[in-house]
């Protein structure tokens, strides 16, 4: 690798190769016009040639050096992206094209030398005509790269500037500044045909911080003078401007005079190394503000705005938040959803909750320039949150509120409900918040959570609390219920009937598919089931319908019937079928005509329906009737053929 | 000739947005990236890395009543595979074919077969919370925090073999070299503690899983991004202590010329992103030894606060305390936590191939309780809103038996189940459905990527615009196709 390396450097020196095709590549400017000017003369020739045969010859030469001509210039064109320094997507197009082009011209040359018929000349003049529309592009984006992307868009008008490459940067900006009911479709609201000194608010902007206009100016002289040839599109001398990535190299912190960006603008103009190459020298306005701008440490934040081309709000607004962010301390940022938004109209997160600057009462009022954005404050588990917060300046769009594991008792809540009126969640977990901390924050018209765990407010000031105030959740904390008394040592039972086999038995699980029999009992046919009474432990009561004979109700651990209930009575009319209970109480069966009607009521002798069973699956049809029975609760109810 | 033109053309791949901000932004020892220049030196990029695509940080308008916008995630990671069948998703018929030999077309380790054995499953189902969502005993606790639970029944993964699963799962890709969700995630949105890593992973005691950290690499991103692994006992951060002898003013001027050096290595290099990393790696390193101790020191929680996560018990000792630690790393501001229950081989993680009872009473045994402790724990905080919970592993299990003989359970890629809690997610809702037999996501079915959607979504990220130009290419997490979060689980 090293040796070959070696080699090729060698045979440079040598033959000074490199420095050839550099200077053949320099002549692209020159030998591309060959080409355009000979395409307008074949187009012509082209056309002549149709009525008069005897300009064909000379139809056959210019095509002939027409293709010859775009080879070249293609040719040239390569080497001289290859060692210009140039670069880029565009640089890219404008190569493919012209290489299109060149190809087109050189089937255009060899079929009009070779190719005779009708056929030919189709395809000939075919050719012709995609070769001229294709360099007619090739020569469009080399324009770009020569003059900037929107050197003809810029002064286009509205209607063709999209077709002709990017739009001003200027105006792109003004228009994303525009409130978002005017973003109407472009021809119907041109943009302003201005250029950004005519606009009166940057005119009537306050004036900005040294330092702030040293890099304007600076930036501004930069991208007049240097970012033609220090720019995505072209990159000379491997050194970009238009991005801060480029800057560090040129720069000499230490000794600002030394830096290699100040020293070539500083050269006298005839060296050859002086920098811009031509014309008149930098500014010295701007030479000055790039001087001062590296001496102060050459703070790459505000170039970067500046090269991001980011409108003058939004800078003012980074400029804003920088300072408030400064003076508090607290870590500011905006919220993620809103990094698609302008950065003046994004809401913003505050937090001191890790960071080395302890909040106090000046640091929160501080935040006033940016209060109306704040959406989300966090002071959790800061010690002197209490006396911090009477600086808080209002906050009218404030949500989020985290005061946990801090020193703020109820006095600071009530100050923070009056300068945040849109809170909607606000956590106090352990703090010295009592019940009195209750009564602004029911005030809160937005509020939704209220987190009180581990404060010295009651069970009964809460749920007093939630009734005056429903939809908001406040916990003051939660407990595990304790798993293991779903576990094993609770069998489930099953009450399990199947009239095929013609009984009814109690069975408790002692594994997955290992019951043992508790309870069991001989039946015919089987109307109606129910686990009735006594539901813990092992042993309960059943209620069974046995065809026409009388319900039931048996105790299973003794295995005596501890009440008969009447024969159901058919009268024919609804309900079909009804039985009076030792209480007095009637139960009825019920016609089912949707699956919501009940299926089985007890109605009590002045007509209130004390239960009522919906499940039709429970009471009808034949087959196998199961009742799950866990713990307290009667948890599930199936049925098997 | 080809480098130099490389050189020359391909800025959008020499430097990267990030790696851009780390040469040029000066101050490489206080730079924890975007908590610094925060989210707004990224909104300013009107542009991707690549000069052309928008902001990948432009996400959806939030509208006002997402109260709950999730800043944290921990991801409890049942490596191995649970069975879904066995767990969370209530199959009633399933039980009466235990036994049987259906026809079931199957894919797992074993390959391809057209059915087998069944093997019921072997946990009783019952109904908690006020969804009355059907949870199998295995997970009494969990059962009983349901209505702050979505789950995802239908989920299917690309691979049935664990190390490309569970690259899938943590990656969204099934080759090695990809970013990790976490680095997503803290790419995204940032740091909010420069003391602490933003994305820490929690290892099971019996070991690492298969392909150890390539589950939590930073992939071809700056390698602050990547996972840092702290353990609940001993040294929290293995390699993190001050040499003895050395002194704290030692360490700092050492620290101090290193950089310096460093800093002079990486100005020639200036495509190198790694330099200005490494910088910043031996400075959160330096910050962690302060804070590193204090963050894991468990004993200073309450005694109540301990047996809620079962730290009384040897059973849950070790799987509650890194679910105790993770609530403590979100409230010291860590985006990103993944605990893996099981590690190593065989029985040491879920993936039960011999017997199936054995393997999940275990694995259930240590981590049910400290489970529903961590979301009672954060949601009594008020954390838990602020805070998405993802459960689930690199697939699930099949119902049928991998062997002759036995409980044991093949790998699934198929179908399987996976839950989301807290951070904006509707509590108490299932969707998706697998089919009667739990063996093949039939109804809803969401790829690996949608749960990657979904979290990227909670967290304010838009999953088909976060990108990381790389190789030509401007990756996402959610791959080129992109992906749509899982709307109906979003409260």
């Amino acid at each position: 690798m090293i040796e070959g390396a070696q080699e090729g450097e060698l045979a440079t020196q040598v033959f000074g190769t490199d420095q050839w095709l550099e200077f053949v590549g320099h002549l692209h400017p020159l030998v591309l016009h060959m080409p355009i000017g000979l395409l307008a003369a074949s187009l012509l020739l082209e056309f002549v040639s149709l009525f008069s045969r005897g300009t064909i010859p000379a139809r056959r030469v210019v095509h002939a050096a027409f293709g010859l001509s775009a080879v070249v210039a293609a040719v040239t064109g390569w080497l001289l992206a290859d060692t210009g320094g140039y670069g880029s997507s565009l640089v890219d197009e404008h190569r493919n094209l012209a290489i299109v082009a060149a190809v087109l011209g050189v089937i255009v040359a060899l079929v009009d030398l070779f190719g005779r018929d009708g056929t030919a000349a189709f395809a000939r003049r075919l050719a012709l005509f995609a070769c001229a529309a294709t360099l007619t592009l090739a020569g469009h984006s080399g324009g770009m790269i020569t003059h900037g992307r929107t050197f003809l868009s810029a002064v286009a008008p509205p209607e063709l500037a999209p077709w002709l490459g990017e739009e001003p940067k200027e105006r792109r900006r003004k228009r994303a500044v525009l409130p978002p009911t005017s973003s109407e479709p472009e021809s119907l609201e041109p943009a302003p045909e201005r250029t950004p000194e005519e606009t009166p608010e940057e005119t009537a902007a306050p004036a900005p911080s040294p330092e702030v206009s040293d890099v304007a100016i600076l930036v501004e002289a930069f991208r007049a003078r240097c970012f033609e040839c220090h720019q995505e599109d072209k990159v000379k001398g491997d050194l970009r401007l238009d991005v801060v990535s480029g800057w560090p190299d040129q720069l000499d912190l230490e000794s600002p005079e030394d830096s290699e960006m100040l020293y070539r603008v500083l050269l006298p103009r005839d060296d050859a190394d002086a920098m811009p190459p031509k014309g008149d020298a930098l500014d010295p306005g701007a030479i000055d503000a790039l001087r001062r701008w590296i001496e102060s440490g050459a703070p790459m934040d505000e170039l970067e705005r500046q090269l991001s081309g980011a409108s003058e709000d939004e800078q003012q607004a980074a400029a804003d938040l920088d300072d408030v962010r400064a003076m508090t301390g607290a870590r500011i940022a905006s919220i993620a959803a809103d990094l698609g938004l302008p950065s003046a109209s994004r809401r913003l997160d505050v937090s001191w909750r890790h960071v080395d600057v302890a909040p106090d009462a000046t640091r929160l009022a501080a935040l006033g320039p940016v209060a109306s954005r704040v959406v989300d404050l966090d002071l959790a588990g800061r010690s002197n949150a209490a006396a911090a917060l009477a600086g808080l300046p209002p906050m009218e769009v404030l949500e989020r509120l985290h005061l946990e594991r801090t020193d703020v008792d109820s006095e600071a809540v009530e100050a923070v409900c009056r300068a945040a009126p849109a809170l909607r969640y606000v956590n106090v977990h352990s703090t010295e918040v009592c019940g009195a901390a209750l009564e602004p924050l029911a005030e809160l018209e937005h509020l939704e959570r209220l987190v009180l765990f581990d404060t010295r407010v009651t069970a009964d000031e809460v749920d007093s609390f939630e009734a005056s105030r429903p939809g908001v959740r406040a916990t003051l904390g939660a407990a595990l219920m304790d798993g293991s008394a779903f576990g094993s040592d609770q069998p489930r039972r099953i009450l399990a009937a199947d009239p095929d086999e013609g009984r009814v038995a109690l069975l408790r699980e002692i594994a997955i598919g290992k019951p043992e029999v508790l309870w069991e009992r001989p039946i015919e046919g089987l109307d109606a089931m129910e686990w009735r009474g006594d539901t813990s432990g092992g042993h309960g009561r059943v209620l069974l319908a046995e065809g026409d004979g009388p319900a039931v109700v048996v105790d299973t651990a003794t295995d005596t019937v501890v009440e008969t209930l009447d024969a159901f009575e058919d009268d024919g009319t609804a309900p079909v079928a009804r039985a009076t209970l030792a209480s007095g109480h009637r139960v009825e069966a019920r016609p089912c005509q949707a699956p919501d009607d009940p299926q089985l009521v007890e109605v009590q002798p002045d007509g209130d329906i004390e239960w009522a069973f919906h499940d039709p699956k429970r009471f009808r049809g034949d087959g196998a009737r199961f009742i799950l029975l866990d713990g307290d609760d009667v948890l599930s109810l199936r049925r098997q053929r | 000739m080809k480098n130099g033109n490389d050189r020359e053309r391909g800025r959008g791949c020499r430097m990267s947005r990030r790696e851009l901000l780390w040469e040029s932004a000066g101050g490489f020892g206080a730079v924890a990236l975007t908590g610094m220049l925060g989210s707004e030196f990224l909104a300013g990029q009107a542009l991707a890395a690549s000069g052309a695509a928008p902001n990948p940080l432009a996400g959806r308008p939030i509208t006002p009543r997402a109260l709950g916008r999730a800043k944290h995630v921990i991801f409890l990671f049942m490596y191995g595979g649970p069975s879904q069948v066995d767990t969370f998703d209530h199959k009633p018929d399933l039980y009466a074919l235990d036994g049987k030999t259906i026809d079931v077309p199957t894919f797992g380790r074993q390959g391809k077969r057209a059915g087998g054995r069944v093997v019921g499953p072997k946990w009783r189902f019952r109904p908690y919370g006020e969804c009355g969502k059907y949870v199998s005993d295995l997970f009494p606790h969990v059962g009983t925090q349901v209505d702050k639970i979505a789950f995802l029944h239908s989920m299917y993964a690309e691979s049935p073999i664990h190390g490309s699963a569970i690259l899938n799962m943590n990656c969204g890709r099934l080759i090695s070299g990809h970013p990790s969700l976490g680095s997503w995630v803290n790419y995204g949105l940032g740091t909010i503690n420069d003391d602490l890593p933003g994305y820490v992973v929690m290892l099971d005691e019996s070991g690492g899983p298969i392909s150890g950290a390539k589950n939590w690499t930073n992939g071809y991103m700056p390698a602050s991004l990547q996972g840092v692994q702290i353990r609940t006992e001993g040294t929290p951060i293995l390699g993190l202590e001050r040499p003895e002898g050395i002194s704290d003013a030692a360490q700092r001027a050492l620290l101090d010329h290193l950089a310096e050096e460093n800093r002079l290595h990486a100005a020639s290099r200036a495509g190198n992103g790694e330099l200005g990393a490494r910088i910043e790696q031996f400075e959160l390193a330096y910050r962690m030894q302060s804070t590193a101790p204090e963050a894991v020191d468990l004993a200073s929680e309450d005694e109540a606060t301990r047996a809620l996560y079962g730290l009384d018990r040897e059973e849950t000792r070790r799987f509650g305390a890194k679910c105790l630690l993770a609530r403590r790393l979100v409230e010291r501001g860590v985006r990103f936590i993944q605990i893996y229950s099981g590690g190593g081989h065989n029985d040491d993680n879920w993936d039960a191939h011999g017997d199936l009872v054995f393997n999940h009473t275990r694995h259930a045994g240590r981590t049910d309780r400290p489970i529903a402790a961590l979301l009672v724990d954060l949601e009594r905080r008020g954390l838990l809103d602020e805070t998405l919970v993802v459960w689930g592993g690199e697939f699930g299990r099949q119902p049928t038996a991998e062997y002759d003989k036995g409980t044991g359970r093949d790998h699934n890629s198929w179908g399987f189940t996976m839950w989301l809690a807290g951070g904006g997610i509707k509590g108490g809702t299932s969707v998706g459905q697998t089919d009667e037999l739990g063996s093949k996501a039939v109804v809803d079915r969401f790829h690996v990527k949608r749960l990657h959607a979904t979290i990227l979504h909670l967290l304010g990220l838009d999953p088909n615009g976060l990108t990381y130009f790389f190789n030509g290419l401007d990756q996402k997490l959610v791959g080129v196709e992109g992906a749509e979060p899982i709307h109906e689980v979003l409260a």
